[in-house]
Parts: structure tokens; C-alpha cells; sequence
């Protein structure tokens, strides 16, 4: 360090001397940069430029200092005025190179890089060639984008999509203890007592579908599985999936999995999962089919291992989803989350009802009174029951206290929106329950 | 294509309505002029039978983009549910013309022919378009539809077998193929295509009525009955009433021969009786078997509410009938006789509730079949009643009893006939 110093005190003073000698300043900038003081170089550079502004090499060194400090724009700006000349010298097409990966435009990055090697084989720079797979010991070709994002390795910064760690745990979801139970026993241990399981020689992965009528809280069940274990949770929704449509789907949907095997333990939640796997025969266009291969491949994890990552998925139409989704090692297991049942219509309704005004509710009585209640029928029950009292305080000028008659006749006013779900299910089952993959639908309505 | 336009047109081909109109939604707010989301649109909106929305949608979709036959067909689909038919037709005509290479265009205009009974016209339509695309299941299902119903049941059966072999796991298939097996009198192989289609698409509503029928025509009588009704749906409407018209005529010449040359009568009364058993079973078998397969495990789930609905109340009536009957000759009660005979009567018109297409044609007949059987009711409790009372007053009660009960013996003729009549009307809507 104190030799550095010393080597840049002795130039400053020489500087100082002549501040004219425009090489001696560069030298100086040049000097700084490698010590990795680009603040002080860029400075260097600039006054160097100033005494003479068409000196490409200066130039150059200047835009490296910017890229150096990630100032990406002010780098471009000057490398794209460089390289429009036609004297460029190969170390501003490879400064280029760079910039361009940067902003994530591989083709145009291998591009300018081959350019400079055009120029000047002496310009190669190893990490660089590397990371677009230029070079001796790459064949020539198209560049997979794969084989740059192997070189810089998984990181968070660079995937899409939050990873989220919810808080909310088993505890927290009123009732349904049967389908917890059930959670628990095929995907919670695998993951709680890994050593055991590898002990049997079973691999901890593969996925969940959970199906039922829509509002009866299967994301919520989903993120709760994720708090259960303290894993990592990413919700893929059904407007990412659309976007995955217009273009770069593959890749999008590859990151995805990449990002859940990076935070393992990781739960990766698909709603609406007819929308990306249905069935082939109804999927449009061909981009949506190879969207649905990609998403077998990922979860067969034929490239990389998806151990210690839990796949959920979620949806209301499960007679839509292809059946290849359903062979063993992927959707292996399939959920049925029915409407909340008598003790966990109570717990709903006692948690909408928390913080608000109310007077002797026997919540009993009116778990009763809504059999065949989603858990979102229930919110509007409470928020039908409350916008009444509402109306009713305007009128008198007295607000009074939510009692459970007002809850009963909201109930009695609404029809569960379950019912619709279930005579389409019913006939399902009836009619087309290979495998006894509805038999829990059968059960539900005392068919079987 | 913007991808919500996507998803909605794969949840319309899954018939899930709704959350297609929420895609169409997103995708209009981008783009308010795509002709082809006001279209889709429209086909939404008429399978949830909002009808007037539907419309403006297909004519908006029409106005936005006169010249693309998507909007055309779309409108065509529109205006075919609404019953339009003959605008309809106009309608798929004008997508036609824009493109007239478009297999599910020919399909339309073919089932649109086959609404207005039009046979020939419909084969020739699916005719053309299986000439753009021989694979095309729906065009062969429709082929085999015209088919049948101009009597050619073997190239019927031999194009949905072709049909079949190309796509086995097409649901419609199965299911024309089941009602073509039921028209050839073979209800065993038929239960075995509309369980297929039923797998392949539990919501089919026209698999499970044919499951209905193939139960049913196990009973030797039933499949008589069957036949009979099948080829009687193939007549156009003017021959229908031709063999009613006949039917009756025949009846009643026959009758006054019988009559007039008392020594024919043994010759001709088992004939007479057994046209009336006959027309007796047009009206009640196919009611009276539907509640025999209330007891039969498939059976009972295939039922429509509908079905089950009209099975329990012919039941009734059949029961009060039989009651009556044991009365009066059990019991030598003046009146019962005539009570068997009004809940026989009230039978024709109850059948027909449901066979009538929803709107004004079933609230008439809803209406007819209350009105008289609340007349008959009074009339026979009044009659009744009149049993337990003393002379005097029993004239009383007995002479409105009388009249009342030729009121309804009158309402009742005339309703036979509203009841042939109003099933085939179709309402605008």
C-alpha cells in the first residue's frame, strides 16, 4: 500500500510541474485506475481530455473508469461515440462488449467482442470470453444465453421475482385439519427430516395440486406451508403466466426454478395452474405447448436437482390440467381443499369480525346457517352485515354494535358461491374419476 | 396476439365463460377497438344468455372490422342461440363470403340448417366442409347428424366411425356415435360411447340425456315407444301433424264402423284398444320410465332435475289415478271413477312442461296444466263431497261439480293439441 502510495505521490508531483505534459497525466489516470481509485482517476482523465478531447486513448480510459464505478450510462455515451469512428481502437469494442452484457444483450455483446479480436487478438479478455463463450476453447456459433449465466452463477440480484418468507404458520388457518394433516405428512417431514428420508433413499421434491372451489384459501394454505418450515416462497401468478406467453417464456419460467433451487428451502406456488399446464389439446398456439414441456422438464429436473424445493400448485378446474402433470415425481399428490367446515367457518367469521364493533355474536349459530361457505363468502357476509348497520347508523345518527341476527340475515341473503363449483365437479366425479382422483369430491357430497 | 385475448379464447374452447369475459375485459382495456375480443365477447355473453349484450357486442365487433368473417361468425353464433335463425343463416353467410375456407364455418351454417330442419341443406353445408378439411370431426359429427335424420343410418354409422378412428378421444364423437347406435335399436353398444363421452366430458349434457335413453330402451316396450318418438323428430313439422291428424281420423272411423257392424266388434275393439294404450304411452312412458330409473344406480344420476321433476308428478297423478280406480270399484264411490279419469287427463299437459323451450311457451303450458288441474280438482272434490250431504244439498254440490267437470273435459281436448303444438316453437330471444 505504502509503495502505491508513494509511486502516485512522486507522479502527482511530476504532474504538478508540467501540467501541460498531457502523457504524463494519463499515465497518472492510468496508474490510479489500476489501484483501483477510479474516483481520483476519473478526475485524472478528465483533465487530461481537456487539453486534448480527440485522444481516443484517453477516451477509452475514461469510459473503463465509469464502467469500473458502474456508471453504465456515462460509459456508453462515450464508448458509443468511440466505436462510431472509424480508427476505434479494440479496447473500446471490448469496453463495449462489456457494457452491452451488462444490459443483458448477449448476441450484441459477443458481437462487438469478436470485433476487437478482429482488430487486435492481443485485446482478449479471459473472464469476458468466458462469459460469452468466445475463444480458443469455445466452437463458433450461436451463444446460449445458458452458458453466460452459468459463468456469473445463480445469484439473487440477477433473477426476477421476489422471495418471499412468510410468517403466517399452520396455526394460523382456521380448521382444515384433515388437508394439514395431510400436507404434512407427504411434503412437510420430507423437508423437516431430510437426513431421514435420504437415509431410504427417497428424494425430497416433487409437488402438490391442490384443488377445490375457488375462496376456500388454497394460496393461503400454500403460504402457510411455506411459514411452517421457515421456507422461502415464490407466487407465480396467473398474469405472470400470461406474460410468459408474449415471449422469452422459457427462460422466464427456468429463472423461476433457478431462483426457488438458489433459496432452498423454498416453496414455489403456481396458482391457477390450468392456465400455464392445460391440457395440450386446448392450448392455442404452439409457444403455449413448449411453455408446458419446459415446465415438465423443470420439474423433472432433468438439468439441475429440485431438491429441497417444494412445488404447490393451486386450481379450480383440475379437469383441465394436462394429465402429464399428474405422473408420479411431479404433481405426484392431489390435494382436494374442500369449503371450511363447521369449526373453521367460526374461526373465519371471529377473525373478520375482530377490531370491529360487536355485540353477543354466537358465532356457533351462524357457522351453522352457512353451510357450503367459501372463506370469501364469509368476508362478505360480515362486510354485507356491517355496510347494513352502516346504513342504518346514517339514518338514526346512532352507530351500534354488529350483532349476530345482522350476521344471519347477510347469510341468509347470500348464496354459497361454492354450489356452481360443485355441480361441475359432481359430474367429474361421477363420470370421470380415473384413478379415484375425485373420490374426496364423492366424499364431500356423501356420493360414495 | 395480446396474450389475455390468448387465455380467453382457450377458457371459451373449456367453456368457462366467466373468467373469459375477465380476460376480454383486460384485453379490450388495452386495445378497445379489437374486433376479434368484441367478438369473443359476444360468444361469452350469449352462452351466459345475456342476449342483448351479446348482440351489441357482435355488431360492435361487426362495425369495428366489416371486413374480417370472425365478427360474421360470432354474430352468426349470437343470433343461432337467441333462435334467430333465419338471421343467423344470413349472418354465417356473410363470414362465408369473406373466407370461404373455413371448416367451422360451414359447420355453423350446418347446424343452423339442422335447427330449421332443413336435412339435406345441412349435409350439403358439413358436406362442404369437410371438402376444406376431411379430418374435421365436427363437420363429420354434423355429416352424420344429417344423416340419420334423412334415414341413412348405415353412412351415418360409417362416418363417425371414420370420425372415431381419426380422434378417439373427441367427446361429441361418442356421444353422436351412442344416438346413432340408440336409432339402430342397439342401447347396450350406445351405453358404452355416451360413458365414454361422459368421461371424456362430464358436462355433456346431450351424453348423459342419451345414457337416460339407452337405460330405458332395455324395456322392450320402451324401445318401441323410442322408435317411434325418434322417427317422429325426423318428420318436418307439417308431417307431424299429419300422423296426429290421421291417428284421430282413423280412430273415430274406425270407432263407427265398429259401431254400425256390431259383428266386426271383436275384430276391431283389441285394435282400438290398443291404439288407445298406444297413445296413452306417448304421453306417460317416457315420464313413467324415467322414475323406474330413479331406482337404477346410473340412471339416477344421469336424470336431468327436470326429468326428475316431471317423473315425480306423472308418478303422482298415475298413483292417484290407480287410488280412485280402487275406490270406486272397491268401494262402489260415485265420483272416483271420474277422478281416475281427471288425473289421467292432466298428464298430456304436464309431460309437455318441460318439453317446451324456456320463456313464454313454458309458463302457457306451466299455466294450462295448473288451471286445469285446479278446475278438475274442484270439480271432483265437489262431486265427492257430494256423497256425504243429503239429497237436497247434493244436487247442490253436484250440479257446479258437473258443470265444472265438462269445463275441464273440454280444457283438457284442447290442450292435448297446445301440447303437441307448443314443444316445437322455438321463441325468439
Amino acid at each position: 500500500m505504502a509503495h502505491s502510495d508513494e509511486a502516485i505521490r512522486s507522479l502527482r508531483e511530476a504532474v504538478k510541474v508540467s501540467p501541460d505534459n498531457t502523457p504524463l497525466r494519463v499515465h497518472l489516470a492510468q496508474t490510479l485506475a489500476g489501484f483501483g481509485r477510479y474516483e481520483e482517476a476519473e478526475h485524472e482523465f478528465r483533465d487530461a481530455l481537456a487539453l486534448a478531447p480527440h485522444d481516443t486513448k484517453i477516451k477509452v480510459g475514461l469510459a473503463n473508469v465509469y464502467f469500473q464505478q458502474d456508471k453504465t450510462t456515462q460509459a456508453m455515451v462515450v464508448v458509443e461515440d468511440l466505436v462510431g469512428k472509424r480508427d476505434a481502437p479494440a479496447g473500446a469494442y471490448v469496453l463495449y462488449a462489456k457494457l452491452l452484457l451488462r444490459e443483458g444483450d448477449v448476441p450484441g455483446a459477443v458481437a462487438q467482442y469478436k470485433l476487437a479480436l478482429e482488430i487486435d487478438p492481443e485485446s482478449r479478455d479471459e473472464d469476458l470470453g468466458r462469459q460469452l463463450g468466445v475463444g480458443s476453447g469455445y466452437e463458433e456459433g450461436e451463444v446460449s444465453q445458458g452458458r453466460v449465466r452459468d459463468a456469473r452463477g445463480p445469484g439473487p440480484a440477477d433473477l426476477p421475482s421476489e422471495v418471499e418468507r412468510p410468517t403466517i404458520t399452520f396455526k394460523d388457518v382456521g380448521g382444515m385439519d384433515a388437508v394439514k394433516e395431510e400436507i404434512g405428512i407427504k411434503i412437510l417431514y420430507p423437508l423437516k427430516f431430510p437426513d431421514m428420508y435420504k437415509a431410504y433413499g427417497k428424494e425430497v421434491g416433487g409437488g402438490i395440486i391442490m384443488y377445490g372451489p375457488p375462496g376456500c384459501g388454497k394460496t393461503y394454505l400454500a403460504r402457510a406451508t411455506a411459514g411452517e418450515i421457515g421456507a422461502g416462497f415464490i407466487s407465480v401468478g396467473i398474469s405472470d403466466v400470461l406474460e410468459m406467453w408474449i415471449g422469452n417464456s422459457e427462460r422466464n419460467l427456468h429463472e423461476l426454478f433457478e431462483q426457488a433451487r438458489y433459496n432452498k428451502p423454498c416453496v414455489l406456488f403456481f396458482d391457477e395452474v390450468d392456465a400455464l399446464g392445460g391440457r395440450r389439446s386446448d392450448m392455442a398456439g404452439g409457444s403455449q405447448r413448449q411453455l408446458i414441456n419446459q415446465f415438465l422438464s423443470e420439474m423433472d429436473g432433468i438439468e439441475r436437482s429440485n431438491e429441497g424445493v417444494l412445488i404447490l400448485a393451486a386450481t379450480n378446474a383440475p379437469w383441465h390440467v394436462d394429465p402429464a402433470f399428474r405422473r408420479p415425481g411431479r404433481f405426484g399428490q392431489v390435494l382436494f381443499v374442500p369449503p371450511p367446515d363447521l369449526g373453521a367457518r367460526r374461526e373465519i367469521l371471529r377473525i373478520h369480525c375482530r377490531n370491529k364493533p360487536v355485540e353477543n355474536i354466537d358465532y356457533d349459530q351462524v357457522a351453522k346457517k352457512s353451510d357450503g361457505f367459501s372463506g370469501a363468502d364469509l368476508k362478505d357476509v360480515v362486510d354485507s352485515a356491517i355496510e347494513n348497520k352502516l346504513r342504518e347508523a346514517m339514518k338514526a345518527g346512532v352507530p351500534k354494535p354488529l350483532t349476530g341476527r345482522d350476521l344471519l340475515a347477510a347469510a341468509s341473503k347470500r348464496r354459497p358461491t361454492t354450489r356452481e363449483w360443485f355441480s361441475t365437479a359432481r359430474n367429474y366425479a361421477i363420470y370421470s374419476n380415473q384413478g379415484g382422483m375425485y373420490d374426496d369430491v364423492l366424499k364431500y357430497l356423501k356420493m360414495s | 396476439m395480446n396474450p389475455h385475448l390468448q387465455r380467453a379464447f382457450m377458457l371459451v374452447e373449456q367453456a368457462r365463460y366467466e373468467l373469459a369475459e375477465q380476460q376480454l375485459g383486460q384485453a379490450l382495456a388495452a386495445d378497445p377497438q379489437n374486433a376479434t375480443a368484441h367478438a369473443l365477447f359476444a360468444i361469452c355473453l350469449s352462452h351466459r344468455e345475456k342476449f342483448q349484450e351479446a348482440s351489441a357486442a357482435g355488431e360492435m365487433a361487426i362495425h369495428l372490422a366489416p371486413d374480417d368473417p370472425y365478427p360474421h361468425y360470432a354474430h352468426s353464433i349470437v343470433l343461432r342461440a337467441r333462435n334467430h335463425f333465419p338471421e343467423a343463416e344470413r349472418a354465417i353467410g356473410a363470414a362465408l363470403e369473406l373466407d370461404p375456407h373455413r371448416p367451422e364455418f360451414f359447420a355453423q351454417q350446418a347446424r343452423i340448417q339442422l335447427d330449421r330442419r332443413r336435412w339435406r341443406k345441412a349435409l350439403e353445408a358439413a358436406e362442404q366442409g369437410l371438402e376444406l378439411d376431411a379430418e374435421d370431426v365436427t363437420c363429420a359429427n354434423l355429416r352424420s347428424m344429417a344423416l340419420v335424420k334423412l334415414g341413412r343410418k348405415a353412412q351415418a354409422g360409417e362416418t363417425i366411425a371414420a370420425a372415431l378412428a381419426r380422434d378417439p378421444e373427441d367427446a361429441t364423437t361418442h356421444a353422436n356415435q351412442g344416438w346413432t347406435l340408440i336409432e339402430q335399436g342397439q342401447p347396450k353398444k350406445a351405453m358404452e360411447h355416451f360413458r365414454e363421452a361422459l368421461r371424456l366430458d362430464p358436462e355433456m349434457v346431450w351424453a348423459r340425456r342419451g345414457i337416460v335413453e339407452a337405460l330405458k330402451a332395455r324395456y322392450f316396450i320402451y324401445r318401441w315407444m323410442l322408435a317411434y318418438f325418434l322417427w317422429m323428430s325426423r318428420l318436418s313439422g307439417r308431417a307431424r301433424w299429419g300422423v296426429i291428424i290421421a291417428g284421430c281420423v282413423g280412430y273415430w272411423t274406425v270407432l263407427s264402423v265398429a259401431r254400425n257392424q256390431p259383428h266386426l266388434a271383436p275384430w276391431i275393439m283389441p285394435l282400438i284398444v290398443l291404439y288407445v294404450v298406444f297413445v296413452v304411452m306417448t304421453w306417460v312412458a317416457n315420464p313413467l320410465f324415467n322414475l323406474l330409473l330413479r331406482l337404477h344406480p346410473i340412471g339416477r344420476l344421469a336424470l336431468s332435475r327436470e326429468q326428475i321433476i316431471t317423473a315425480n308428478w306423472v308418478g303422482l297423478c298415475v298413483l292417484g289415478a290407480v287410488v280412485s280406480l280402487v275406490t270406486h270399484f272397491g268401494f262402489g264411490l260415485d265420483g272416483a271413477l271420474l277422478a281416475a279419469l281427471a288425473c289421467g287427463l292432466v298428464i298430456p299437459p304436464l309431460v309437455s312442461i318441460y318439453q317446451c323451450h324456456k320463456g313464454w311457451p313454458r309458463t302457457t303450458m306451466m299455466l294450462i296444466t295448473l288451471s286445469l288441474a285446479v278446475v278438475g280438482l274442484i270439480s271432483v272434490a265437489l262431486m265427492l263431497s257430494a256423497n256425504f250431504f243429503a239429497a237436497d244439498l247434493r244436487l247442490l254440490l253436484d250440479l257446479p261439480g258437473v258443470i265444472l267437470f265438462l269445463l275441464f273435459l273440454l280444457g283438457a281436448f284442447v290442450s292435448q293439441f297446445v301440447a303437441n303444438a307448443l314443444p316445437a316453437v322455438t321463441p325468439r330471444r
